[in-house]
């Protein structure tokens, strides 16, 4: 088992296909309206007009792959009051439901949107980074499904060693909130975190 | 128009309001001496109200038979404090009425000084549970005005009515002027933490990064129409509640005067369940 699980998300091979979504939603059978991971399309640009009175474009658009990114100092453990949110000896971080009493804190807390708030069982949700595929040495179910090698997963330090540390792209939070276990590879059209050239185009999907 | 917080907005007000009421009749004990029995209620009434927060708070919840373990994460978590802390302010609080029950009269003081600042202690933490790092448009000194101006206005007119309905109009010589002078000087120290807090929450919305997602119902032209009539809704009811307590000789109906100060209740009441729908309505978190 790992440590300090982390993902590593290459941009500029995600074409937002969305499989890293379903797999992980058919893997754990998440009801409507859970999802563990979310794609999320962020775009934006506008026409600008050059000095010769002419138009041209700046449109950009990129997808991000986000789950959990099992945070080295994670509010939603911070924040829980039962102490149901919790981060392991394998550095998951995970709900008890034993504890859970479905207050929905740790979801207006977390930057990322990890927890989701299940109503059928009356408690949050999150995901566990498949640990029972980890303890059979096999990938997230995520990782495993995607089409273009865009997500990989490992040792955070092992993930930022051969990729640099990044994670400071549109429309990601600050990183010293939380402190999260995710590797960025920008692409060419990334916006730095803070941007406000664009915006999450499709909400209702995330 | 989010509507999926009424439980927390009840909590927090009724809880809130019992926090004001509570300082606001002991201010007015402790000040003006009242004969005995004059200001029976306020403090039965406090109790109810906040057991009535306590309940509806459970509402909220996903799974209510685990509430028991809520008190767990207090080293870290705020909302366990809060849960600790408005839990003592209710047990300081049926502490004080069972004294009193008992012993008709006696005023308490040691166990009314207790409630009361265990009562500002849970207002404080309460607003506390919302000043998230991860949600800037909260995170604001704003919140804690907000609050303690709730706790403040609605306590005070709540006290006042009771005071009017238990027609225990005192002769001047018995400190009645007192007494309108203390609930009316709480309401309006209320108000002025609202119109404080409600300029400095507006900066807030205005200078937090520009939402990835749409922006909240607080943004728009709706929720902007809201927030007047929120404000004027609060200062016409803190302005009748004052002219109330400080009524003409000659406005001497005391059922009359009831009902100026219920419509004084009605008119704050709304304004701040008005005002709390749009707090959480103005949630904003940033990243995804």
């Amino acid at each position: 088992m790992l440590k300090r699980p982390a993902f590593h998300v290459n941009m500029s091979a995600c074409t937002g296909c969305k499989t890293c979504m379903i797999a992980c939603i058919d893997k754990h059978d998440l009801p409507p309206g859970v999802l563990w991971r979310r794609v999320t399309e962020y775009c934006g640009g506008d026409w600008l007009r050059q000095a010769d009175g002419t138009y041209t474009q700046s449109v950009f658009a990129y997808y991000l792959s986000i789950a959990c990114n099992h945070c080295e100092n994670p509010i939603c453990v911070r924040s829980c009051p039962t102490t149901a949110m919790h981060k392991d000896a394998h550095g998951i971080v995970s709900v008890d439901h034993e504890k859970c009493v479905g207050c929905r804190y740790c979801e207006w807390a977390c930057p990322y949107s990890a927890p989701q708030y299940d109503a059928d069982l009356g408690k949050m949700t999150k995901c566990d980074f498949c640990r029972d595929n980890l303890e059979e040495g096999r990938p997230p179910a995520c990782v495993a499904a995607c089409p273009n090698r865009a997500l990989e997963f490992g040792e955070y330090e092992d993930l930022a060693a051969r990729y640099g540390a990044s994670q400071v792209i549109a429309p990601l939070p600050d990183a010293t909130i939380t402190q999260p276990n995710l590797v960025i590879t920008p692409g060419r059209n990334a916006k730095p975190a803070g941007s406000h050239a664009g915006k999450i185009r499709n909400p209702e999907e995330v | 128009m989010p509507t999926n917080e009424w439980s927390l907005v009840l909590f927090t007000i009724l809880m809130q309001t019992s926090v004001g009421l509570l300082l606001a009749s002991e201010a007015a004990r402790l000040v003006t001496g009242v004969p005995r029995g004059a200001l029976s209620w306020q403090t039965p009434t406090a109790g109810g109200l906040a057991a009535a927060g306590l309940l509806l708070s459970l509402t909220h919840l996903g799974t209510p038979a685990h509430s028991v373990f809520t008190i767990l994460n207090v080293c870290s978590s705020w909302l366990s404090r809060e849960i600790l802390s408005t839990g003592a302010f209710f047990l300081a609080l049926v502490a004080l009425i069972a004294l009193r029950a008992r012993t008709p009269g006696q005023n308490a003081w040691g166990m009314s000084a207790v409630a009361v600042l265990l009562g500002l202690a849970a207002v404080a933490v309460m607003s506390r549970v919302y000043l998230l790092v991860s949600v800037p448009v909260w995170d604001t000194v704003a919140t804690v005005l907000s609050f303690f101006g709730t706790a403040l206005l609605l306590g005070a007119v709540v006290g006042g009515l009771l005071y009017a309905i238990q027609g225990g109009r005192l002769a001047p010589s018995d400190g009645a002027s007192g007494l309108s002078g203390i609930f009316s000087a709480v309401a309006i120290a209320g108000l002025a933490l609202q119109f404080l807090g409600i300029p400095l929450g507006l900066a807030a919305i205005g200078t937090a990064a520009t939402p990835a997602l749409a922006g909240p119902f607080a943004l728009s032209s709706g929720g902007l129409g809201l927030l007047v009539l929120r404000i004027l809704l609060i200062f016409f009811g803190a302005v009748l509640f004052a002219w109330s307590m400080f009524r003409p000789p000659s406005f001497g109906n005391p059922r009359a005067l009831v009902r100026v100060s219920a419509c004084a209740l009605i008119c704050v009441l709304a304004g701040e369940v008005l005002g709390r729908l749009l707090f959480y309505g103005s949630y904003l978190r940033v990243g995804l």
